[in-house]
């Protein structure tokens, strides 16, 4: 079966699109637009910066859906990256300078993210970076610096996203990063990346984030970026996260006598020599939390942490009610998004009705053709990084989220791919290059509800330069199409559900050629396929200039959507 | 022999005591104190007819028998008797989640808050399993990374104990964060 899109998905590109596409201003001077989830997780996460990182993970999953468009994806996750340089990204980095003063003013929900003997002692909150404390001095770069690896693991990974997703290098330019007192650094991805390399090369037990708090959950998502890049690159660099995973196993995982879990820290501070853990069962939420990301890097470490936290917690046991004890939807998103990852159907079955019960998805938008996860919450937008999480569970089949990491697409850069399409105005459901029928698939719809019917067209390039083409649109042969150059065509359609079998089959010797049904969109005609279509049109014939294509601005009509929300 | 009623006798003189406590505890121990940063009530109560709730003021504690009119947080038992075992339990929080798969235990309003206060009975109580490691990992990153080739990536400078004063942008914007707001008394989201 051709993998495509479900609507679900669409829908919260969609809104992901909108977000990514809307400019707002996160230098010091502005403040991110007020979707950008600045409360999930707290209080690690309440920065806007893993709405950021959150919402890109879902692309190189959707990317290996519809490998032969990429665009949309491509504008987001260069949207995302471009939002991570800024002061708003590194705004904890850049202004938890010294010691925390108000340490014993902290919400008591949020000291139970202290070690266990450090409560109520000096020991900075959690989130509290304490850039400038000794011995690390104060350090102006958010990338270069000692500490500070959740920025830079997780930055490193929505670069690899953009690299995968994009197939080309503009990151790999050298690019200001945004630093304390609006100082500038430059970097490139491969020295990012090749930094966090080297520094865990040194450091077995992986960088810190805070100063000093080492988190599993931060080191695995640095991996997996590691990973991904190694995958687009041709670097080696990282085979760090293998000697760090027999480094957590040996010294950070605690199993009783039979091997089961025990203990796995949320973080362990080196300074203190302390962890921060929780008693059982609830060190299956530590657990549970890394596990995805753990997954693709090291299956059987990551299938481990999975096993031992959902049955700890009862969710494997179907003779048990599913309980979310702690609020935050997170930890149950994250064992559904391994459940479905390792095909535990089961599991997945149990905590997926829970999420449609509990969760409250929803479509909404004036056309309510976004979609995203309200958990319940009376807020104007979806909670970006709770949602992210979430569509992940929803996109693709079992190995889907590992695959680009361990068995990356890259294939498609050199395949027939769709461009052009006027998104959000038309959405793409299917493309889809089988390289053995030599057919590329395209399944498009109306996106913007509003929109269906009017006249639209879009290219699909890279064509092999011998190929005959012919196209077939829901069944019946297509006239209404042209080439524009060499190895590019342009298909006039509407907007509305339609697909598209694109036939490529090879004639040596000669170029690129469209049928009868070219001639006749040039001329008029009657758009049969025959024998005698192909060669109406030879190389260096009658070739038009490409038709310029500028999309449509996306469309923000509604309250809720509009930039400064309600 | 209806042992209820001397079962839920237990559960009162434990809560008692707890409350009682507690309330020394606050008031003799900054480091209790320390963790006291909001008003709040917190309410144990079981089905069967026991109920006590710690106020949480001004970084006292003090408690009452009877249920509060609107606890932040509650802790419902089906019987006295599971409280009791559970509150005194080795490990109070399998007994309570235990509770939680069979349906005789409720959490009820914030329940993030209920961990926190485990913790503070913890804190007075050391029972309980320690949250360790059994062993220091080695190597541990404890000073600047020392090798060039990781050094020349970073960039210091002599410690800092404050944001620059003179960059009001960036004080004005940390002022905004959900962050700081939650340590100045809004309360935090609840997730």
């Amino acid at each position: 079966m051709i993998p495509e899109l479900s609507d679900r998905t669409r829908g919260w590109l969609r809104f992901v699109w909108e977000k990514a596409t809307t400019p707002d201003d996160w230098s010091s001077r502005g403040a991110p637009l007020a979707w950008w989830d600045q409360e999930s997780l707290a209080p690690m996460c309440v920065f806007p910066r893993w709405d950021l990182s959150e919402s890109a993970a879902i692309l190189p999953v959707l990317c290996d859906l519809t490998p032969a468009w990429r665009e949309v994806y491509t504008r987001i996750a260069d949207e995302l990256v471009g939002r991570h340089t800024t002061f708003w990204a590194a705004i904890d980095w850049l202004t938890f300078i010294g010691p925390q003063r108000d340490w014993d003013s902290a919400p008591p929900e949020w000291i139970t993210f202290l070690p266990q003997r450090l409560r109520g002692r000096r020991y900075y909150g959690t989130a509290w970076v304490a850039n400038g404390v000794e011995p690390w001095g104060l350090q102006p770069d958010p990338v270069g610096a000692d500490g500070n690896l959740f920025f830079r693991g997780f930055f490193n990974f929505m670069l690899s996203v953009y690299r995968y997703v994009s197939g080309d290098g503009k990151w790999e330019r050298p690019f200001q990063v945004t630093g304390y007192q609006e100082r500038r650094f430059p970097w490139t991805h491969r020295n990012v990346a090749e930094f966090i390399y080297l520094q865990w090369k040194e450091q077995p037990q992986g960088a810190f984030c805070e100063n000093t708090k080492i988190f599993p959950f931060c080191l695995s998502a640095a991996g997996l970026g590691l990973q991904l890049y190694d995958g687009v690159a041709g670097t080696r660099f990282h085979g760090v996260y293998g000697a760090w995973v027999e480094f957590a196993k040996k010294y950070y995982l605690v199993r009783d006598r039979s091997g089961r879990l025990r203990m796995f820290p949320i973080y362990y501070d080196p300074v203190a020599d302390e962890i921060c853990g929780f008693p059982d069962p609830f060190c299956a939420f530590a657990a549970l939390v890394t596990a995805h990301y753990v997954i693709p890097q090291a299956p059987e470490f990551g299938t481990y942490l999975y096993e031992e936290a959902v049955r700890k917690l009862g969710w494997s046991d179907p003779s048990k009610p599913v309980v979310n004890a702690l609020p935050d939807p997170r930890f149950l998103t994250t064992g559904l998004l391994c459940a479905r990852e390792l095909g535990d159907e089961t599991t997945r079955k149990r905590l997926g009705r829970y999420a449609e019960d509990h969760f409250d998805p929803r479509w909404f938008g004036d056309e309510n053709d976004r979609f995203g996860w309200w958990f319940g919450l009376h807020e104007p937008y979806p909670r970006g990084q709770q949602s992210a999480l979430l569509m992940l569970c929803e996109a693709g089949e079992p190995g889907a989220w590992s695959r680009p990491f361990r068995a990356p697409n890259l294939r498609k850069f050199s395949e027939p791919t769709v461009e052009g399409i006027d998104y959000p105005n038309l959405g793409v459901r299917q493309a889809w290059n089988d390289p053995e029928e030599g057919v590329l698939h395209v399944g498009v719809c109306a996106q913007t509800p509003s929109r269906q019917g009017r006249p639209t067209a879009f290219r699909v390039t890279r064509l092999p330069d011998d190929a005959v083409v012919s196209i077939r649109c829901d069944g019946a042969p297509f006239a209404r199409w042209r080439i524009v150059s060499g190895g590019t065509i342009e298909i006039e359609t509407d907007i509305r559900e339609h697909r598209f079998r694109i036939a490529m089959r090879a004639h040596e010797g000669t170029a690129l050629r469209a049928g009868r049904g070219a001639a006749a969109a040039l001329g008029g005609g009657s758009g049969e396929e025959s024998a005698a279509s192909a060669g109406a049109v030879h190389a260096g014939g009658a070739q038009q200039a490409p038709r310029p294509y500028v999309p449509e601005p996306a469309a923000v009509s509604c309250a809720c959507c509009k930039p400064g929300g309600i | 022999m209806d042992l209820r009623p001397a079962k839920s006798m237990l559960l009162r003189i434990l809560l008692w005591t707890l409350g009682a406590v507690m309330a020394l505890a606050s008031r003799w121990s900054r480091r209790f104190r320390a963790q006291l940063a909001r008003d709040l009530i917190v309410e144990v109560r079981t089905d069967d007819g026991v109920a006590r709730h710690f106020i949480f003021r001004n970084r006292r504690v003090s408690s009452r028998s009877g249920s509060a009119s609107s606890p932040d947080c509650a802790l419902c038992f089906a019987t006295a008797w599971q409280g009791f075992r559970a509150l005194t339990a080795w490990n109070p929080a399998g007994r309570i989640y235990d509770g939680l798969l069979n349906e005789t235990v409720r959490l009820e309003g914030r329940t993030p808050l209920l961990p926190w206060f485990a913790f503070l009975q913890a804190a007075i109580l050391p029972l309980g399993p320690r949250i360790r490691l059994p062993r220091t990992p080695p190597g541990a990153y404890t000073q600047p990374a020392a090798s060039p080739a990781v050094d020349r990536f970073i960039t210091r400078e002599p410690a800092a104990d404050e944001l620059d004063p003179e960059w009001t942008a960036a004080h004005n914007q940390r002022a905004k964060l959900r962050f700081t707001r939650a340590y100045k008394g809004k309360p935090p989201p609840l997730f």
